[in-house]
């Protein structure tokens, strides 16, 4: 079953799971990566069912995944 | 029971009791062949033991009875594998092909309950990838047939208006605008 699912971390922070495998992960809603600018992006680091975010969320963000429940 | 790696063995226990239509037991065959990994190697849960089989099918019997011990789906990586299993006659000509999830220790084929496929894909292929194309530019092409399409993350319609794009070509993405430098295009595909 594929779903779109919050993904469980602490906020403000880096590392969340997902309840699967992941196939993509949102930020607010916007699918990383994220270009800002010409230089920054936002990007994460997957590996299974975890997330490396190489930013830290701010209170009220929301880091969802589109993933394959175990 | 002991496996390949000195592990468990397979843990699912499949029967298959044959019959002819008109009444009496029949010889045959089941067919069984794992699919669902995509493009991931199957291996064993927790062993190091790859399958070096899966994908290609496994012809057991002569029936009526078959019995045969396979992994089970709930003892292997990734998660999203099945078994289609095909019953065939005496000559192996395919009668009819189902396929399943096997977990537990064991069942009967006939009391075991088909999965159908929801997306029309095994869902271990989609993936999120970008694409490739010239920035500025509008003409992307993706690695596989396409399901959605982003730009820089949003999720774009497929259309003729505003930040949209159409399809073209061999999985050829044409956006209805110009990228800039930096810009992401990111597709949802089949692998």
């Amino acid at each position: 079953m594929l779903m779109y699912a919050q993904c469980d971390g602490v906020v403000p922070g880096k590392i969340f799971s997902a309840p699967g495998r992941i196939i993509a992960v949102a930020y607010n809603g916007l699918f990383l990566p994220v270009p800002l600018g010409l230089i920054n992006t936002l990007t994460c680091s997957v590996a299974g069912e975890v997330i490396t975010l190489n930013f830290n969320t701010q209170v009220g963000d929301r880091i969802y995944a589109l993933c394959v429940p175990y | 029971m002991p496996g390949i790696g000195g592990g468990l063995g397979p843990g699912f226990t499949l029967t298959a009791n044959l019959h002819s239509v008109l009444g009496p037991a029949n010889a045959g065959y089941l067919e069984i062949t794992l699919c669902g990994f995509g493009p991931l190697l199957p291996s064993i849960n927790g062993q190091n033991e790859m399958l070096s089989d899966a994908g290609i099918p496994q012809v057991v019997g002569p029936g009526p009875t078959i019995t045969a011990t396979i992994w089970g789906n709930d003892q292997i990586v990734p998660a999203s594998t099945f078994y289609c299993i095909a019953v065939m006659d005496d000559k192996k000509n395919i009668v009819q092909a189902a396929n399943y999830r096997l977990a537990g220790s064991g069942n009967n084929l006939a009391q075991l309950v088909p999965i159908l496929p929801p997306y029309g894909f095994p869902i271990g292929d989609l993936t999120y990838i970008q694409c490739t194309g010239t920035v500025p530019g509008n003409t992307y092409q993706a690695p596989g047939p396409i399901i959605a399409v982003t730009y820089n993350g949003m999720v774009i319609p497929e259309g003729t208006s505003g930040l949209s794009w159409s399809r073209a070509g061999n999985n050829q993405i044409v956006l209805n605008f110009m990228t800039q430098p930096g810009d992401l295009i990111y597709a949802f595909v089949i692998l």
